[in-house]
Parts: structure tokens; C-alpha cells; sequence
């Protein structure tokens, strides 16, 4: 044990012994690891993981463990030990189990997936993989355009997991013995929300996609969020991880329709936690935790309609309890001042996302100035100092004025401070510019990722602009967005290359100081990839990689959003009204209009 | 006050010291202990450990302080929601006592092939071990923090050595015995009893209980 510690840091990510394991010596017929191609503290941190680790482990003759990608010294230790790589809760070989399954939660951990299966012993191929090795499966939000990795997964799970994977086991513990081939057909023709890629050929004329796969994959989602199995209780890591608190998942998807923004479309329509379910699960889970932290979870926390009287329970109940709340993703246009009383004053984080109004609109984005400013005032009435602005570079439409709009609105808010400040503090606000990435399932999915020259004339201004104005200011490196604009909108035909790049050396991809471009350049190359094919402009009527995968969403509903966005015109909330974006007609919105309960 | 004695061992002996705080408020958190907390800004249960442990090293003689009432059950209650590795063994109910300030000498069970055969070499005058430290070698004489040395068998030995200020790691100096001697086999370090001054922490303990109670 201790030359373990002698050698590797922070030993305890890869040993378990959190509180609340579930039990691990249960008889079992069905052993299922959930991965995550990510370190410990940030695969933790993760709510879908969570619940489909308990619902296994909830299940009869079913065990779930962990696995996370381990850092250089502990694969060297593994290396030295001669030790494949094993599950965290027994230290079993990754091999040996029935099921992987990886949670993909961003494009740029898709290196630490090959870097964890060749760790394992696993070949890196679906095709390689015989009857001794187990489904290597994939989740999470990056399936809705599984392509890219269509060659290393067996099969891909589209959408919610909860009820769908659950059957997925059963049907596998009732068929003892089956073959893979056999199960992976079952899988294809039983399960909407299942991708087999080697059953469905595409065709590509080299970056371009002629033929999608001949079968039409659908998003599951779970008709109602208060009888979805939802796990009461949490692993408590001894170790601090990045959302080291309870999490309590309020409601799935987002009424606002943003139309840069991926969640939005593709966990809609809006589910609610009712009020007396939302309070007893935060209630359960920090009980069963002992965690002295408390966060609301969703996409747009403020927009909960129980938001009110939810928070007249629990903050007396946190008061007497020691429990600090804390309320993420607050939007602008909803924070209202006496949500933050009698929590600390800390800062308060904005994403205006456009520096311009008539940007904000093509984006759908819609606050106004004089919503952040009439928010921005009363919080620096009541003592605020510290405020953290978010907004992206390289929007559709993009000029230079609304880049300089957004140093403007930057410098309003120090002003504004100056005015209305109570606090002794000076101000501290920072700017963080992101670089945006046109996603698949978002009315910007046609629209090119923007030019290298172009981001960095954009952020060399702001730099230059912010220097001297006592405001900090942060940007993306452009070869990070670069490649996870590649990674979120190629086809198949890129997936040869980013097995090379690991093979190259890429890993941890989304570790600013891991991260090295120059292999994924290589590869590109070698694979006669072109890039320009796949973050450029896409014709409206062009065929997408990704367009067999159905998100219940209309495909011309997002087209009619992307020329309102070319318009500069808005969409109200499915708070306001219904938009018609086609949820309606498959039946999920029936007893919602947005958040409100008709 | 009370003072609880733990164990951290297996996994729990690779959690840090300030992690391994955070794992004991939530315990005490989780079984319901209703501990006083700090004032001020940013509120925290008021806990004293003694001395940090090394990374690896388990324990069978670490101790807290905590503000609560004396109850039979807190033990068990508190047992009932411990994560692997980590248990509560005793329970004193003293006035007060800064258990890091007062304990210093802690005895060490060593487990390495052929550390038996070597270990009585530390009991030597002015001895001094070579170390790492920030990526540079350090050699120091440790003989004022060394307090005894017995083989137990050939693989086992013990040590009393200085905790707290002025401490001198076990680690340390299990890894300069073996690389100078060349014994090249895992090792393992257990933390078996802690001392103020000659007297064993549990017995200092009792004692202050006992005053307590008069």
C-alpha cells in the first residue's frame, strides 16, 4: 500500500471506500462498469452517472462499479505492477465485466476512452472485440451524434437512461449465455433509443456524408421526472471533487430555447419535480450525505415554478441544519434579489453570451440591458461586489461592434457599481469570452465554426480593450474549440483519425495543459481529413451526419429558427406560449406548457 | 469536550488530512451529532485533530476534539455512518485539551522484509537520514525525535519517534532504512499508539476525564 502512495498522487480516486457504496458482495448475474473517460473528481461530480449507477445496483442480481482515466503516474504504476486496468469498488479487471459503459459528456474526453480500453486490455475496434470481452456501450449527451466514434463503440444509448437501460439488463440476465451478435440485433430491433453502428452502413464521399444509416434512432425521454427512479442517496467521495454537494435535479430540459445552446434542445420539453418531491429528495440527500452544501440542479434553476415555495421550505431547514444553499445557472433576466438574502454574498455570475442587443436577439438570448442592469443594481445595493460576465465569440452574424459591445457592457457595470455600491470592496469583475461551437441539434447546426484569424483579431482587441481597465479577461484557445468543433459535427469519417491522434499521444483532451493539437493536426493529415468540410457552412438542405438521430425536435423547426436568427428575431419561452417545435405531437408537453403545470 | 479516538485504515489511510476532516464532519453530520459550530463568515464544525498523518500511513490511534454532550450511544450512532476504514474506538469526556499541542510522540509498527534485522541502528547517537524534500536532498540528525526501537520479528519492528512540531515522518525514515540497506519489498506503517511526553494518549486522557468528573 504504501509504495502505492509513495508514487501516485491523491491514491484514493482510484480505491473507492466512499459512504454510502452500495453493497458489492450481492449475488450477481450481471456486472456492469460505468466509466467515465475523465478523472475521478470530475466523473464524480456527474447527476447521470449517479442515477444509473444506484438503478443498477438497486437492481436484483445486478452490480454496477466505476471506473475513471487515471493519470500518467498510476498507469505507470499499473505498467510496473503488470496490472490491467480494474474497477475502483473490487479491483476487478475492466475485461471481466458483462458491461462498459461510458458516459460521454463532452467530445474532448474521446481520447481517454481508447487510452481506458487499451489500459484494460480491451482492443480499442468494435469489430476486434470477440465474445470474451464485454458490450463497451455509450451514453450521455455526445451520443446524439455518435459518428464519430462509430467504430469503437458496440452500441450507442440515445437520450435518458432510466427506464430503457433497466430493461437492457433484464432482458440480458434473461438470456444467460447469449451471443453478441445475437443480443446487439435484439438491442436494434427492441430499443428505439439504440444505435448499433455495425449493422447500419453509411456511405461518405470523403467528409461528406451521402447516405445516413438506414435506421432512424430516437432520444428517450422520460415521460415524467416524479416516477423516474431517482436515487435518494449519493457517494460521499473522501476526497473533494468538483461539485463536491448534494445535487438535487429539479426539472430535465429548458423552456428558453437559446439557440446556441445544445441542452436546450436536445433534453426538452420541460419535467418538473413537483414542489413536496423536489424538498423530500433535498431533504434524503443531505441526510444521507452529511454534506453541509445544497445545489438546485437543472438548465435554468430560476425558471422552476416552484422555485418560491420550494425555497420557503428548505431555507429553514438549511438555516437549522448548516446547510449552505447554492442556486447554479441563474439566468438575468429571472434573478431577483431577495432569492440571495441570507445566503453569503459571493459573486454573482451573469452570461449575457452577446454584447449587443440585436446579437442577443439572433441568439435568442433574450434579456435586455436594462434587465442586467435593473438585477445588477439591487444586487450592488445589497452589498455585492464581485460579478463574472460570460459571452461568446464567433456568433453567427458576428460583427465588431458587438464585440466592442461587449467591453461596453463591461465597463456600464463598473460604473454602475460605482453608483449603487454598499460594499467597502472594490469591484471585481471578470469577463470570460468562450469561442462558440455550432452544435448538431441546434438551429445553428448549419452555420460555420468561425475562422482562426477572425477569433483572434476578436480577442486580441478585448485583450487590448480590457488591459487597462482593471477588469479581468479570460478566452478559449482557439485549437480547443477547433477540435471539439471537429469532434461535435464529423461523421464517420473522422473516426480513424482520432484513434490515431491517441495513438500519437492525445489524452485528456479537455485539460488546457494536456492538450496538444499538433496530434489531431497529424492525424488529419494522415487521414486525409478535412476540416474546413466539417466546421464550415452546410447548405439548409444538406444532408448532416447526425440526421438519422431524432430528437423529437422537427427538423424544420429548426430551420425556421435559424431563419428567425438571421432575422434578428425572437422566440418567446414555452413559458409564454407553444412554438410547435414538435414535442407536442409526439406527446411529451400534454400536461405542461413550458414550466407551468396547465 | 469530547474526544474521540479512530481508527484510518485501508482505504481511509489513503485520504489526506484535511480530506479526512471533511469525511468526519460529514460522519458527525450523518449520525446527527449535534456539534457546536465556529461563528463568523463562513461557519465550520470546531474539530481538533491531533497531528496529520502521513499519506498511506494508518492509524490506530488517532483523536479528535469536539464541543457535543456526552451520550452513551454516540459512539455507535457515529459507527452506524463511517465510511470503509474509518472507526470511532473510544470516547472521553474531558474539560478541554488541544489534542495537536499535547501529543507528541507516536509508536510506529513497521512491516518490511528484513526491517528487523536493521532497525535498532536509529537508536545510535547523532544518527541522521537523507531525504527528499522539494526535489532536493536533505540530511539531518534525528536523534533528539527518536524514542525507541524494537524488532519485533524480522519483518516487524517498532518505533516511538516525535509527532506534531518539530515531528519527524515515518515514512521517511522507514525509506532511508531500506535504501540503505537495500531491502526492496512494500512496506507497510501503522500508527499504533500516541504519547504526551512518556504517557500513552489514553491514559493522559482518562486522567483529564477523571478531573473532569471531580
Amino acid at each position: 500500500m504504501t509504495k502505492l502512495t509513495d508514487s501516485v498522487k491523491r491514491p484514493y480516486q482510484y480505491f473507492g471506500g466512499e459512504y454510502n457504496t452500495p453493497d458489492m458482495d450481492k449475488p450477481c448475474d450481471v456486472r456492469f462498469c460505468m466509466c467515465v473517460a475523465d478523472s475521478y473528481d470530475v466523473g464524480m461530480s456527474n447527476l447521470g452517472v449517479r442515477i444509473l449507477y444506484y438503478l443498477f445496483n438497486s437492481m436484483d442480481r445486478v452490480v454496477c462499479e466505476r471506473c475513471f482515466a487515471p493519470f500518467e503516474d498510476y498507469r505507470k504504476y499499473l505498467k510496473d505492477n503488470g496490472q490491467l486496468l480494474a474497477s475502483i469498488e473490487t479491483q476487478t479487471p475492466l475485461k471481466d465485466f458483462d458491461f462498459i459503459g461510458f458516459s460521454l459528456q463532452y467530445e474532448m474526453c474521446y481520447s481517454n476512452v481508447f487510452m481506458m480500453l487499451e489500459l484494460a486490455g480491451i482492443p480499442v475496434l468494435s469489430a476486434e472485440r470477440g465474445e470474451e470481452f464485454p458490450f463497451i456501450a455509450a451514453g450521455g449527451p455526445c451520443t446524439v451524434n455518435p459518428e464519430p466514434m462509430y467504430k469503437f463503440f458496440d452500441f450507442f444509448f440515445v437520450g435518458e437512461g432510466e427506464t430503457p437501460w433497466k430493461d437492457i439488463i433484464n432482458d440480458y440476465k434473461n438470456r444467460p449465455g447469449v451471443k453478441k451478435s445475437e443480443f446487439l440485433r435484439h438491442l436494434d430491433e427492441n430499443y428505439s433509443c439504440i444505435y448499433v453502428p455495425s449493422l447500419h452502413d453509411a456511405v461518405y464521399d470523403g467528409d461528406v456524408v451521402k447516405q445516413s444509416p438506414d435506421r432512424t434512432v430516437w432520444r428517450n425521454i422520460e415521460a415524467d421526472l416524479n416516477q423516474t427512479f431517482t436515487p435518494t442517496t449519493q457517494l460521499v467521495p473522501n476526497m473533494e471533487i468538483v461539485h463536491d454537494r448534494a445535487v438535487a435535479e429539479l426539472f430535465r430540459g429548458c423552456a428558453n430555447g437559446c439557440r446556441f445552446c445544445q441542452a436546450g434542445f436536445i433534453y426538452r420539453p420541460v419535467r418538473e419535480r413537483t414542489v413536496d418531491n423536489a424538498f423530500e429528495l433535498c431533504k434524503q440527500l443531505l441526510e444521507n450525505t452529511g454534506y453541509d452544501e445544497l445545489s438546485l440542479n437543472s438548465l435554468s434553476t430560476s425558471d422552476y415554478s416552484g422555485l418560491m415555495p420550494l425555497l420557503d421550505r428548505l431555507l429553514p431547514y438549511a438555516e437549522a441544519h448548516h446547510v449552505q444553499l447554492n442556486l447554479p445557472s441563474l439566468r438575468l433576466d429571472s434573478f431577483k434579489g431577495q432569492m440571495a438574502e441570507g445566503n453569503r454574498k459571493s459573486s454573482l455570475t451573469f452570461a449575457p453570451e452577446a454584447g449587443t442587443q440585436r446579437l442577443r436577439n439572433v441568439i435568442n438570448k433574450n434579456i435586455t440591458e436594462d434587465n442586467i442592469f435593473g438585477t445588477l443594481k439591487e444586487a450592488f445595493q445589497q452589498g455585492y461586489s464581485s460579478v463574472k460576465l460570460y459571452f461568446m465569440l464567433g456568433l453567427p452574424t458576428e460583427t465588431m461592434e458587438d464585440v466592442e459591445g461587449i467591453y461596453k457592457l463591461a465597463c456600464n457595470v463598473r460604473s454602475l457599481y460605482k453608483q449603487y455600491r454598499t460594499s467597502p470592496k472594490s469591484l471585481r469583475l471578470s469577463v470570460s469570452c468562450s469561442t462558440f461551437i455550432p452544435k448538431p441539434f441546434t438551429p445553428f447546426q448549419w452555420c460555420a465554426f468561425a475562422k482562426r484569424e477572425d477569433i483572434e483579431a476578436k480577442q486580441r482587441y478585448l485583450a487590448g480593450a480590457f488591459k487597462k481597465s482593471g477588469i479581468s479577461f479570460a478566452y478559449n484557445d482557439y485549437e480547443c474549440s477547433v477540435l471539439e468543433a471537429v469532434l461535435a459535427r464529423g461523421g464517420r469519417s473522422i473516426a480513424d483519425a482520432l484513434y490515431e491522434a491517441f495513438r500519437d499521444g492525445a489524452e485528456f483532451d479537455a485539460w488546457s495543459e494536456y492538450y496538444d493539437y499538433n496530434h489531431y493536426a497529424k492525424a488529419f493529415e494522415k487521414y486525409g481529413v478535412n476540416i474546413n468540410e466539417i466546421v464550415g457552412e452546410k447548405p439548409l438542405d444538406a444532408l448532416l451526419p447526425w440526421d438519422f438521430v431524432d430528437m423529437g425536435v422537427d427538423k424544420r423547426y429548426f430551420v425556421r429558427e435559424y431563419e428567425k436568427a438571421m432575422a434578428a428575431e425572437t422566440t418567446p419561452s414555452c413559458n409564454k406560449q407553444c412554438n410547435g417545435c414538435g414535442l407536442k405531437k409526439h406527446g411529451y408537453c400534454k400536461d405542461f406548457e413550458g414550466n407551468r403545470k396547465l | 469536550m469530547i474526544v474521540l479516538k479512530f481508527e484510518k485504515i485501508s482505504t481511509a489511510a489513503l485520504v489526506s488530512h484535511i480530506d479526512n476532516l471533511r469525511a468526519v464532519t460529514y460522519a458527525l453530520r450523518r449520525a446527527g451529532i449535534d456539534v457546536e459550530y465556529s461563528q463568523g463568515y463562513n461557519p465550520h464544525m470546531e474539530l481538533g485533530f491531533s497531528s496529520p498523518l502521513a499519506l498511506g500511513v494508518e492509524s490506530i490511534a488517532e483523536y479528535v476534539s469536539l464541543k457535543t454532550a456526552y451520550a452513551v450511544d454516540l459512539l455507535d450512532r457515529l459507527n452506524a455512518v463511517c465510511p470503509e476504514g474509518l472507526s470511532f474506538t473510544r470516547i472521553f469526556d474531558v474539560a478541554d485539551v488541544n489534542l495537536a499541542a499535547v501529543i507528541n510522540r507516536a509508536e510506529y509498527t513497521v512491516y518490511a522484509d528484513g526491517i528487523g534485522e536493521v532497525i535498532e541502528e536509529i537508536l545510535q547517537s547523532n544518527y541522521t537520514i537523507t531525504y527528499e524534500e522539494k526535489g532536493s536532498a536533505v540530511t539531518k540528525d534525528v536523534s533528539s525525535r527518536i524514542f525507541g526501537a524494537v524488532a519485533v520479528d524480522k519483518d516487524t519492528a517498532r518505533v516511538i519517534i516525535a509527532t506534531g512540531n518539530d515531528n519527524l515522518r515515518p515514512d521517511r525514515l522507514v525509506r532511508y532504512l531500506m535504501d540503505k540497506h537495500g531491502l526492496r519489498s512494500d512496506y507497510g506503517i501503522v500508527k499504533t499508539r500516541a504519547f504526551v511526553d512518556g504517557l500513552d494518549a489514553d491514559e493522559y486522557l482518562e486522567k483529564l476525564q477523571q478531573q473532569k468528573s471531580i
